[in-house]
């Protein structure tokens, strides 16, 4: 097993793991660190595996008897580094492994973009929780980093696999490190912060539908009293999902016109006049972002604060 | 309708004079003479890249300048600066037709709020063709200053040429941004053919779509703000709260298109620098201030470039 784990960990990082066997764990130097706990192996990366390096994965060929330790420390893995460590990452042919260098890029690109936000959480958690322990501080900043890699390696993976994106990336990372909040803070104080941060949901979606209605507006110049009745009908009918309005650049043209919200059709199209329904088609037959299957990362502003000094005592 | 000089060709033109500047310094030319500066265009053109390297072919950059033509850049070619797209050139007025197809759009507009008469709708077609070839004749007149001329912005001449070119290119601007506002013969022909309840109708819904616009604008600033100062929701309202209490006079019947995101955060900022600030002081925390401080400051420096690029009413002019 010793043997079988190092060549699966040179393979993921350094090409030099030792596996120790200590107590209920199991320390892989240089790599990573492997507890057992409540009956399930947790995995902590202590430094990030050089995965643009990962030219020629190991091949791990456990006897038959070391098969249910082996999967059990491979799933740690995956959880830990799931870009890298994904299904079948030990073997695969030559486009594998291009796809897996690729998910691995596209992850790194993806956590340094999303990084401002989990400072915007990191700052909204130092505001409403501040009598969290040092320790616990370290713990919350740990959770959050690790919460920002694994959603920038499932988005790459999605995005390299030309499938849909899992889920919002912003209200992701909120529910992460309010998870890891939760249990670490005083319930006022966590009470508090999830508050405000279900508040700033709301004021997020409210923003999303003033912007629908006026991109709408700008292109097909309603009434107020089409204003007025296509707010209403998106308030009444909204989908978190259709926050992601927000994340399309104020600057993004698709064939000469701005993206459609074509997602939102069912509360825009029944309070427009047959002139502007017509103009409403046309738009989202060329540039709906539905439609054309429009894409993209949350946008993020670059001059947030760093995390305080307070976040590593 | 109206559009305005990007802030990649302003970056550009600066980039160019600047480039100019520091070169003229550190590296004194011949000492030119004034006729230097203008070139025809057609003049034999010199194989010394150095030297072709600071030429603008004013011709061809004035419709770009003026108009703002979507997808547009800007080429060396043959070694003088040129918008992408063709030479462009006197005869040429490609812009003319946007704003005449936008100036449609507002008559069109108006006959959906107003539910014009045919007679009403063919004197206000009327009357804006007329404003329009006015306009047209003013724009023609003016590029001809420049036909055949090439300014090197390595010379100070040069760069005095380039100065005048673009204040004429503004003022064109501007007259194209108030184009069929007040003093046009439009604007003339609209208060005397509505009726009073036409005119009303007008009227309140200009209204409540520059509010609705002010709140668009202030709710995207407010978006950024929500992560640069990480606001409470008390804190939000205020900010909010002030800002949308002191609503511009945006323009509405002729937004520049494509919008200029740049501007409207720029002005929402010029606006914050303006509020009241002893509720801010209440509200925010010292450091959240002095960062909102930092970011209205930024609004208030852009002031005089954010006249220029026609978000808000110019009155008095």
């Amino acid at each position: 097993v010793v043997c079988g784990l190092a060549l699966a960990v040179a393979g993921v990082g350094h090409g030099q793991g030792v596996i120790v066997l200590e107590g209920g764990g199991v320390r892989i130097e240089g790599g990573a660190r492997v507890t057992l706990q409540d009956g399930r192996l947790e995995v902590e990366v202590r430094q990030e595996p050089p995965v643009a390096e990962l030219d020629e994965p190991a091949v791990v060929e456990p006897d038959a008897a070391e098969q249910p330790l082996v999967e059990r420390l491979l799933d740690g893995l995956r959880q830990a580094v799931p870009a890298v460590v994904a299904d079948g990452a030990f073997g695969g042919g030559p486009a594998e492994i291009a796809r897996r260098q690729a998910i691995a890029e596209r992850t790194r690109q993806i956590e340094q973009h999303l990084m401002p936000l989990l400072h915007v959480e990191l700052e909204h958690v130092r505001r409403h929780c501040g009598s969290l322990e040092p320790t616990a501080r370290r713990e919350v900043l740990a959770a959050g980093r690790r919460a920002v890699r694994e959603i920038a390696a499932a988005h790459a993976a999605a995005a390299i696999d030309d499938r849909p994106p899992p889920g919002v990336v912003r209200e992701e990372l909120q529910a992460r490190v309010a998870a890891a909040v939760r249990t670490r803070a005083p319930a006022a104080e966590f009470t508090r912060y999830e508050r405000e941060t279900d508040m700033r949901r709301a004021r997020r979606a409210e923003r999303a539908r003033i912007r629908i209605v006026g991109i709408v507006d700008e292109r097909l110049d309603l009434t107020a009293a089409q204003r007025a009745a296509m707010l209403a009908d998106l308030r009444g009918r909204w989908q978190p999902a259709w926050v992601r309005q927000l994340d399309v650049p104020d600057a993004a043209q698709v064939a000469e016109f701005q993206p459609a919200p074509d997602f939102a059709d069912a509360c825009i199209s029944p309070h427009l006049d047959a002139v502007q329904r017509a103009a409403w088609r046309e738009w989202c037959a060329a540039a709906g972002i539905d439609q054309i299957g429009w894409d993209t990362l949350p946008s993020v502003q670059h001059n947030v604060p760093q995390p305080a000094a307070w976040w590593t005592p | 309708m109206v559009d305005s000089m990007s802030p990649l060709r302003a970056t550009l033109a600066a980039t160019v004079a600047a480039v100019c500047l520091v070169r003229h310094v550190a590296c004194p030319p011949r000492l030119p003479a004034a006729d230097d500066a203008v070139r025809a265009a057609d003049a034999p053109e010199t194989d010394d890249a150095d030297a072709q390297a600071g030429l603008v072919d004013l011709a061809a950059n004035f419709d770009a300048n003026l108009f703002d033509q979507p997808g547009g850049g800007w080429v060396f070619r043959a070694g003088v600066v040129r918008p992408v797209g063709g030479p462009g050139g006197p005869g040429e007025d490609p812009g003319i037709d946007r704003i005449r197809r936008a100036a449609h759009e507002r008559l069109d507009r108006i006959d959906r709020l107003c539910g014009l008469a045919p007679e009403q709708r063919r004197k206000l077609e009327l009357a804006l063709e007329s404003d329009l070839r006015r306009f047209a004749a003013e724009v023609a007149q003016t590029r001809s200053r420049y036909e055949t001329a090439t300014v090197n912005m390595r010379d100070r001449a040069g760069q005095e040429r380039w100065r005048l070119f673009q204040q004429d290119v503004q003022r064109c601007r501007r007259r194209m941004q108030r184009l069929l506002d007040d003093g046009s013969l439009f604007a003339g022909v609209l208060g005397s053919v509505l009726d009073e309840g036409q005119r009303a109708q007008l009227t309140a819904e200009r209204a409540a779509r520059r509010t609705f616009r002010w709140r668009w604008l202030v709710s995207g600033e407010l978006e950024k703000l929500d992560d640069i100062l990480a606001l409470t929701q008390e804190q939000h309202d205020v900010v909010e709260k002030l800002l949308l209490a002191r609503e511009p006079e945006l323009v509405i019947d002729a937004p520049p298109r494509p919008r200029n995101p740049q501007a409207e955060q720029m002005l929402v900022r010029l606006v914050l620098s303006q509020v009241d600030l002893q509720p801010l002081q209440a509200a925010l925390q010292p450091d959240q201030l002095r960062k909102l401080r930092t970011l209205a400051n930024q609004g208030r420096a852009m002031q005089s470039w954010l006249e220029e690029q026609g978000l808000v009413e110019r009155r008095g002019q």
